[in-house]
């Protein structure tokens, strides 16, 4: 298998042996709250036939990491869940799925929420061992009528892991997805995540936070496809970076014929901390419908001078002062944590990463 | 059903007027090295230039088509003649210049603005430069402004060291192809020290059913010298495809400033693949403004590398694609150098299936410091038969930048003209107001005949909603 085959890789060197053969056992500490809630290993759904063929087949038009890798994950993962809500209530319907890296870890996840329900699920990847570990996952999303999904991925993964992340959701009518991607840790990240808003009034969010530094490589993508009328979506992504970081971020917001009255916005917020740093962004707007709203708007920059000069004369220091202005245009995505627990526990991560 | 305001194809009037074919040599059709040679020979060039045309069309029948753009497959080069020579050698009055020829000229209003407000006008037909003039007091001051034929034979000196320099034949397929079969084109010299007041003009008309135009521009800014240079290009409209890929040079020196307008308006079966490319040194200015109206299929992002510290570039460009037109045009910038600039404010209208795509490269090199940046994309769609598409790549190495982007897609709002109406504006005039702001950026940058031409090519009928 070959992945390099995908045009999309070609701004980052690909790490060697992408695809090992040998895959580790997965292991997933599980904490569910709230009533309502049913979660089963990803096998056992696949296999009783519980997963909608007609999604998994709307899957197969989306090629963000490849047919190798969407290939590899579906012939040997170890480890993933079906996880469905029936549950209305916003604030209890919560699974709370903390990953620990180990080997190759190859997961498939499907999350659904019925007609009008709530699910808030986290995902929080962490590393386990000592040796160079590696994730390959697949998500996909499936907000039916009226329902919500809020998806919050965290991933902590020490500087010689790898995380290969694909995601994929599918809003109907009135539904709601929210994703907030925190991407702290590994040496090398290539994620997507593609959301299609099929329904009519259906809502679609990505809120990104990326912070690189030494070598690390990150390729980036978040994609936005307004089907269904009077849709609305959101892809706000902010990072720094610093040391030899590189990243690419590509950002599509496409409005499809039919789409009329939908609103899609993107932005981006990158704050350069280092001289050898290398940033590339591919926003793209692509549209075959007149009577939307698609906008896009990008800075990249190093930190505002006058507002570090603001808070030198207050007495900080140069160094202080960047970082708390970095810290207070990252609170934005981290506030959209509901978890204190992780948001505290990420915040303070940030604090010792910034302090280096 | 709300109706649409209908805003109507550019008026091709005047444009799609066909002169009888009159010519003094034609090449076969297709590309072998028999038609290359044979070309030098009727041009009586030099023998570096026979070499380098032979070479480059080895590397096009190498090159791969583009795999990304617009499709070209239908695009056959085999089938296009390559060169053209017209009835008449090249005139420096236009009495001389034959009368279907001048004629054709005269329709397009060029011997009226060279009289009312140009230093120079150039004018090639077909393959060759049928006419060209400067004033006097240019030429007693230094400035150089001939058809490249002639340049090659009385100023190899000054050609050789800077054509195809920088858009080399190994570029892109059709740059080679360029450098195989180019002909005709402008040479544009202006020494250290002198501002040309009145802009320079040259017009491109190509009338050959089924030919190539491939004419080659090169244009040299001396050190703190300024210069405004005006390209027009048409062609009638045939049913077999015709072909242009041209290439424009352009060198800016130290403290230099040179602006460069466009307003392409070829007919509906022409592959429009042109190449532009500018090297600005220190503390140089290079201003693109592009008009991009017509064509089957365009290609075209004139590309501007900021080699020398403070140097900067401005590009203003405006697109309109209609029925069957697919215009892929954009800008590329490259800061090079240190405290450099650019802003970059394009827009765009597709109307009618049109298919309007802005793809723009900004790059950052490494070591470059100080760099500051603005880019401004807006795209107006009028239905949703058309597409509008934007795809801006930023590209940065290093921290020290200030780079801004901003793009809009979408249509009028009603709630902008509810607010004009609300001001006691009538609903038709509001919509005027908003359609003519779009473009108002546009054409304040343009000289003021072709400022009038805009408009009347962007004629609006107001009748209900816009969108």
């Amino acid at each position: 298998m070959n992945i390099k085959e995908h045009p999309k890789w070609k701004r980052i060197t690909l790490p060697d042996n992408l695809f090992p053969e040998s895959v580790s056992k997965g292991n997933i500490r599980v904490n569910i709250k709230g009533e309502g809630i049913e979660t089963r290993p990803y096998s056992e759904a696949f296999s009783e036939g519980i997963i909608p063929q007609d999604f998994m087949l709307e899957q197969t038009s989306v090629k963000d990491l490849g047919e190798a890798f969407k290939g590899y994950v579906n012939s040997n993962y170890n480890k993933g869940f079906y996880v469905r809500s029936e549950s209305a209530n916003t604030i209890t319907s919560t699974v709370r799925l903390d990953v620990p890296i180990q080997g190759t870890q190859v997961e498939n996840h499907i999350l659904v929420a019925e007609e009008g329900a709530s699910l808030n699920v986290i995902l929080n990847y962490i590393s386990e061992s000592n040796l160079p570990s590696m994730h390959y996952g697949i998500t996909r999303l499936i907000a039916k009528r009226g329902s919500r999904i809020k998806l919050i991925k965290v991933q902590q993964l020490k500087p010689s892991d790898q995380f290969f992340d694909q995601n994929f959701s599918i809003v109907e009518d009135g539904g709601s997805v929210e994703v907030v991607d925190v991407q702290l840790g590994s040496g090398f990240s290539a994620l997507s995540h593609d959301s299609v808003l099929a329904g009519r009034n259906s809502r679609s969010s990505i809120k990104s936070l990326y912070y690189g530094d030494h070598g690390s490589l990150m390729d980036l993508s978040y994609t936005m496809r307004h089907r269904g009328a009077h849709s609305e979506s959101v892809i706000l992504s902010k990072g720094a970076l610093d040391g030899d970081a590189k990243k690419v971020f590509r950002g599509n917001l496409i409005f499809e014929t039919g789409s009329q009255k939908s609103v899609g916005r993107e932005k981006e917020v990158v704050v350069l901390l280092s001289e050898n740093v290398k940033t590339d962004s591919i926003p793209a707007l692509l549209c075959s419908e007149d009577d939307v709203i698609g906008e896009h708007a990008a800075s990249i920059g190093q930190v505002d001078q006058e507002k570090l000069f603001y808070l030198m004369s207050r007495g900080l220091s140069a160094t202080e002062a960047k970082k708390l202005v970095v810290k207070a245009a990252f609170d934005e995505i981290l506030l959209e944590i509901d978890d204190v627990n992780l948001r505290t526990q990420l915040m303070d991560a940030l604090d010792g990463r910034l302090t280096q | 059903m709300e109706k649409k305001t209908y805003v109507a194809d550019v008026d091709r009037g005047v444009y799609d007027i066909i002169n009888t074919e009159d010519h003094r040599f034609v090449s076969d059709k297709g590309l072998t090295e028999d038609i290359i040679r044979e070309i030098s020979r009727e041009k009586k060039e030099p023998e570096w230039m026979m070499n380098f045309r032979l070479e480059s069309l080895e590397i096009y029948k190498k090159k791969p088509l583009p795999t990304w753009g617009a499709d070209l497959s239908e695009l056959d080069v085999e089938n296009i003649v390559h060169y053209v020579r017209p009835n008449t050698d090249m005139q420096t009055s236009w009495d001389d210049v034959p009368e279907d020829i001048k004629n054709t000229f005269e329709r397009l209003g060029i011997p009226e603005a060279e009289r009312k407000s140009l230093a120079g006008v150039g004018a090639q037909y077909d393959s060759e430069v049928v006419y060209h003039s400067i004033r006097k007091e240019l030429v007693d001051l230094g400035v150089i402004y001939t058809d490249m034929d002639t340049a090659i034979k009385e100023y190899e000196h000054l050609i050789k060291p800077y054509f195809m320099k920088l858009i080399t034949n190994r570029d892109h397929k059709f740059s080679a192809l360029h450098g195989a079969v180019w002909s005709g084109g402008s040479f544009v010299y202006v020494p250290e020290g002198v501002e040309v007041e009145f802009p320079l003009q040259s017009y491109f008309r190509l009338n050959a059913k089924g030919a190539g135009q491939f004419e080659h521009t090169l244009i040299i800014v001396e050190k703190n010298a300024k210069l405004h240079f005006i390209e027009g290009c048409s062609a009638p409209k045939y049913s077999v495809q015709n072909l242009h890929a041209g290439a424009v040079e352009l060198f800016v020196k130290e403290g230099a400033t040179l602006r460069y307008s466009t307003i392409e308006n070829w007919s509906r079966n022409m592959y429009n693949l042109n190449t532009k490319r500018s090297v600005v040194e220190k503390n140089g200015k290079i201003e693109w403004v592009s008009g991009s109206f017509g064509s089957k299929v365009s290609m075209l992002y004139p590309m501007s590398i900021l080699k020398g510290e403070g140097a900067s570039s401005e590009f203003t460009g405006i697109t309109f694609a209609s029925k069957g037109q697919y215009l892929d045009t954009g800008t590329k910038v490259v800061h090079a150098a240190s405290n450099t600039s650019s802003v970059i404010n394009s827009k765009s209208i597709s109307k009618d299936g049109g298919h309007a795509f802005y793809r723009g490269l900004l790059k950052v090199a490494k070591g470059a410091k100080n760099v500051k940046s603005m880019v401004n994309c807006e795209s107006l769609m009028l239905d949703n038969r058309s597409k509008s598409d934007t795809v801006p790549i930023i590209d940065i190495q290093g921290d020290l930048v200030d780079i801004g982007h901003e793009a809009k897609i979408g249509r009028i709002s009603d709630e902008t003209i509810f607010y004009l109406m609300s001001r006691g504006i009538s609903e038709a005039e509001a919509k005027a107001m908003i359609v003519r702001g779009f473009v108002e950026p546009i054409t304040k940058e343009l000289p003021l005949e072709y400022a009038v031409e805009l408009n009347q090519l962007i004629n609006l009928e107001l009748e209900g909603t816009i969108g």
